[in-house]
Order: C-alpha cells, then structure tokens, then sequence
C-alpha cells in the first residue's frame, strides 16, 4: 500500500481582487511508497511548495484528497514532519532547544526527549554545538538543526521543502549528500521539493516534474542508480541522461518565459 | 564533515566571572572598562569647566539668573542640610515606581492581547489611539478636580503618559513576529496556547523592551509635570517653587538629578536586556 496517496488535488486560493480564484495546482495525482524518496522539480511558482505544505495540512486542497498511511489529511500530524526553506528555527533556542521543540509540543518526557536530541543532533553532524544559538551557526549548520529537529518527533513522512535552496552551490553538494547519510540512518519516506535539477536526480528514487503555473504533473521518472550513493554517481553516463531529460523537460516549460526575457 | 561547514564561534568576552582564575581576556577587558568611564567622565569635567568660567565672565546682565556648577552643588547642599531635598526625592521615586509598575503591568499583557486577538485589538486600537494623540497634560485639572493635589493625580498622569509606549510596542512585538516561526509551529502540531507561549510572546520581548525604555523616560517626565501642577511636595514641585524666585542655581541642580536617576534606571534595564543578546542581530 501506498504510504502517500494524493488523488486528484487541486488547490486555489481566492483572489485578492474578487475575480477568479487562483488555481495553484491541479490534477494532482501521486502515490508514494513506504520508504520511497520522491522529489518534485517544477519552474518557480509552479505550485510545489503549495503542495507539500498540503500534505503537511497547512493548506487545504479546494479538491481531492491527500492521505497518509490511509488516513485522510485534515492538518498538521505527527507521522509528517517538515524541513523548512530558510530554516525557520527560534532564534532564541539553542540548537538542543529547537531538536526538542516538536517534541515539545507533542508533548513528549522531557528526559527522553532531551536523549533523542542528543542522538540526532550527533547524527547530523553537530556534536558539541548543542548550546549554540541559531546566529552562532552557518547556513548548512542551521540545517542540519532543521532535519534533525524533524526527525526528532518520529515521522513516517519527511518534508522537505526546497531545504537548501538558502545555501551556496557548494555546501548543497556536501548537505545532499549528507541527507542519504542520514536517511541510511533514519529510513523515511521523503517527499523533496527543490528547482535544482541535480539535486532532484542524485537524491530521489523518483523524480516527478511539474508544469508552470497552474502547475500539474507532467511526467514521473524511476531514477534507477545503484544506492549507496555517492559523488561518482554524478559522472555516471545513467546519471548525465536522466540529468538531460529532467532539464529538457523544464526547458521547454519555461521556454515562454525565455522568449520573453530575450525579446 | 563539520569541518567543511565554517563554524563561528561566540565572541569570548561575555565569558566572566566563571571557573578558575581570571580569563585571558581579563585584562584588556579592564582596559576597555577605563576606557567606558574614562571619556564620558571627560566630557563632564570640561563641560563643568566651561560652564563654571562662563558664570565667572558674567554674561552682561544676566549674571543673576545664570547658575554655575559651585553655586549649583552648594543649592544641593542647601537643599539636603535644611531637609527638603529628601522627603521629595522619596514622594517623586514612589510616584514614578508606582506608576510605571501599573503602565507595565497593564500595558504588556493589554497590547499582547491586542496583537494576538484581532477582536481585542479591533476593539481597543480607536479609542487608545485618540486618547494617545491627544494632548493628554491638558486633562491635568481634570484630573486634580477628580483626585485632589496629591500622590494619586502625579500617578494618574504617569501612567497616561507611560502606558501607550508599552501597549503599542507590545502590539507590535506579536504582529511582528515571524511569520515563518508560526508557521514552523503550526506545522509541529502547536495550538493557539503554545503558539503564543513558545513563539508569539518570546518573539515579542525586544519590542517589549524597547516600550518598557520608553516608558521609564515618559513617566520621569510626567511625574515632573505633574508635581509642577498637582503637588506640593516632590521634585516637581521645587522646580517650580524654586522657578518662581528665578533660582536658577536649585533649579538646574534638581533637573540634572532627575536625569541622573533616569540614567541609572536606563542603565538598569539594560542589565535585563544583555539576558536577550544572545540571539538577537542576526535570526
């Protein structure tokens, strides 16, 4: 059994003006298995943002149905977790504090819970900044924070939406790589939302590509290289056409757009 | 593989006072502290200077109204031997305190509410708002038909004074907060209690700060004008008896001591606002 099903989702918001609602992704339609990585790529705006935090039950689908482990979405749960875009830590929580915040909030034993933080903060590499602030911290440091306060509350699912898309090219490479370390750890099933053609390809299992806005899948690419994975997978002649055909996808998609720009 | 990360460590100066013998910093820690001191305490003593030769010279015909630093301190001298300086000082702290401690204690949790629940704040926001831009000194005999000369009118108007700065930063700390923070908490299944425990009210604690400063200076004020009108006894009320007989001398020794205790109260409150500096600048 599928362990997320979204079937036929569409969501809009209402306009600002009044007029037509605006339609930000529609006929959605995906499975995904247990332990399975998935990643989204789409132009900017295309609506893969929108949809993950639908998952997450943020945001409601105005049609269709999302569910997880079979039970339908209504909002926020504790078998999903979210990674966030600019991190979105408590700047006045040590990095200890911010593991244990949705930990916290599930109200969890405070001992246990501190023991948890201990583990994954070690686990993703920041063994001995437990009492660090946020600002004391790089960009890839923050993250790190980020996935590990995640995983913290036990989920089936991780979310990640465009998790490094604040960091430089070269710490992107090193957290990617780092992120199936720990996921050979901690065996989720992740859905990745990202615009980095690379990243969706060297990470996923699967990669599915969204259209612009209003965005919709357009195709849905078995990524098969051999696991564990590391940098050498990225010269790998496999690696280069799956690269290709994700890119020539999203070109023509944007090609529009280009037009445009050039005229 | 941290190593790749650059790491930034905290700057070793607040380390004090902790294990055993001094810090290596200690020293030029010490220097820097002269240094603290050492320039504002310049600046004094040439202002001082200056103003001393100045009342000297005798600025033409002036030189009965003009006060110097000598004639100053031995008003203040004046003023504590014969017992006069003491009783107010107290009924002028005790106005100001008690004062201050309601703005505080009503403003924060008033202009939190207003932040965090859109009917509290669509309820308040008019009517606050126009008692704020309204020239509220002018209701001081209103104020005095109600509560007589006294004690209770100087805390009236402190607190009239005080509280919109502590209210509308208060407010303002809520609204402002991050709106990604709420939603990182509202993803980690927080409701309405822990969002505003955990997210909204620690978000809000440097604008509450900022009020918190602002008051203090507003309610100096107010007790001052207050005692200029609606008392017989405090600091204010030596300013204008001592104004009235154009003794410059008493008067500006007492203006100079209202701002001393402003000083030492800002310098206070600093104290609290260093516990908040591990996290700000950069979020």
């Amino acid at each position: 059994m599928s362990q997320i099903a979204i079937r036929d989702v569409q969501i809009s918001y209402p306009s600002r003006r009044g007029g037509d609602d605006f339609i930000a992704v529609e006929n959605i339609d995906l499975e995904v298995a247990e332990g399975e990585f998935v990643t989204i790529v789409g132009p900017s705006g295309c609506g893969k943002s929108t949809l993950l935090l639908a998952v997450d039950g943020l945001v409601h689908p105005s049609r269709g149905e999302i569910s997880v482990k079979g039970r339908t979405v209504t909002g926020p749960g504790q078998d999903r977790a979210m990674v966030f875009q600019e991190f979105g830590l408590l700047p006045w929580r040590t990095v200890l504090g911010n593991v244990q915040f949705g930990m916290e909030l599930a109200k969890e034993d405070r001992k246990g819970s501190e023991a948890r933080a201990r583990e994954l903060i070690e686990l993703v590499g920041l063994k001995g900044f437990e009492n660090h602030h946020p600002h004391e911290l790089s960009g890839g440091m923050r993250q790190r924070v980020g996935i590990a306060r995640a995983l913290a509350v036990r989920p089936d699912v991780l979310l990640m939406d465009e998790p490094f898309g604040a960091l430089d090219a070269q710490t992107r490479e090193i957290m990617a790589g780092e992120l199936l370390n720990i996921w050979n750890v901690e065996r989720k099933t992740v859905l990745f939302v990202t615009h980095g053609i690379d990243e969706a390809v060297y990470l996923a299992d699967r990669v599915i590509v969204m259209s612009k806005s209003p965005g919709r899948i357009i195709a849905d690419i078995t990524v098969d290289l051999p696991r564990p994975r590391t940098n050498e997978v990225r010269a790998s002649p496999e690696y280069i056409r799956l690269r290709e055909e994700v890119s020539s996808l999203l070109f023509t998609e944007t090609a529009d757009e280009r037009r445009v720009v050039t005229a | 593989m941290t190593s790749l990360v650059t790491l930034r460590r905290p700057s070793v100066g607040r380390r004090t006072e902790s294990g055993t013998g001094p810090p290596p910093a200690a020293r030029s820690a010490d220097r820097r502290n002269r240094r603290r001191w050492a320039l504002p305490l310049l600046t004094l003593a040439i202002f001082l200077a200056v103003w001393e030769i100045l009342s000297r010279l005798g600025l033409g015909g002036f030189v009965q109204y003009i006060s110097s630093p000598s004639g100053s301190a031995s008003a203040l001298w004046t003023m504590i031997e014969n017992g006069e300086l003491w009783p107010s000082v107290r009924v002028s702290v005790v106005a100001f305190v008690v004062g201050f401690a309601i703005s505080v204690g009503i403003g924060i949790p008033l202009g939190l509410a207003m932040g965090w629940n859109r009917t509290v704040r669509e309820f308040l926001e008019p009517p606050l708002m126009a008692f704020y831009v309204m020239p509220r000194l002018a209701l001081l005999p209103v104020v005095v038909v109600w509560l007589g000369i006294g004690t209770a009118s100087t805390i009236v108007i402190v607190v009239v004074d005080a509280i919109f700065p502590v209210i509308i930063n208060s407010m303002a700390g809520i609204r402002n907060a991050d709106a990604k923070l709420v939603q990182v908490a509202r993803s980690f299944g927080a409701g309405r209690r822990d969002l505003f425990r955990k997210v909204l009210f620690p978000a809000s604690v440097p604008a509450i700060i900022t009020g918190v400063r602002l008051a203090i200076a507003r309610g100096i004020l107010g007790v001052i004008v207050a005692q200029l009108y609606v008392s017989t006894v405090g600091i204010g009320h030596l300013i204008a008896v001592y104004g009235q007989t154009y003794q410059t001398d008493y008067i500006v020794v007492l203006v100079l001591l209202v701002g001393l205790f402003g000083y030492a109260v800002n310098l206070a409150l600093q104290r609290v606002e260093k516990r908040f500096e591990t996290w700000r600048g950069t979020a």
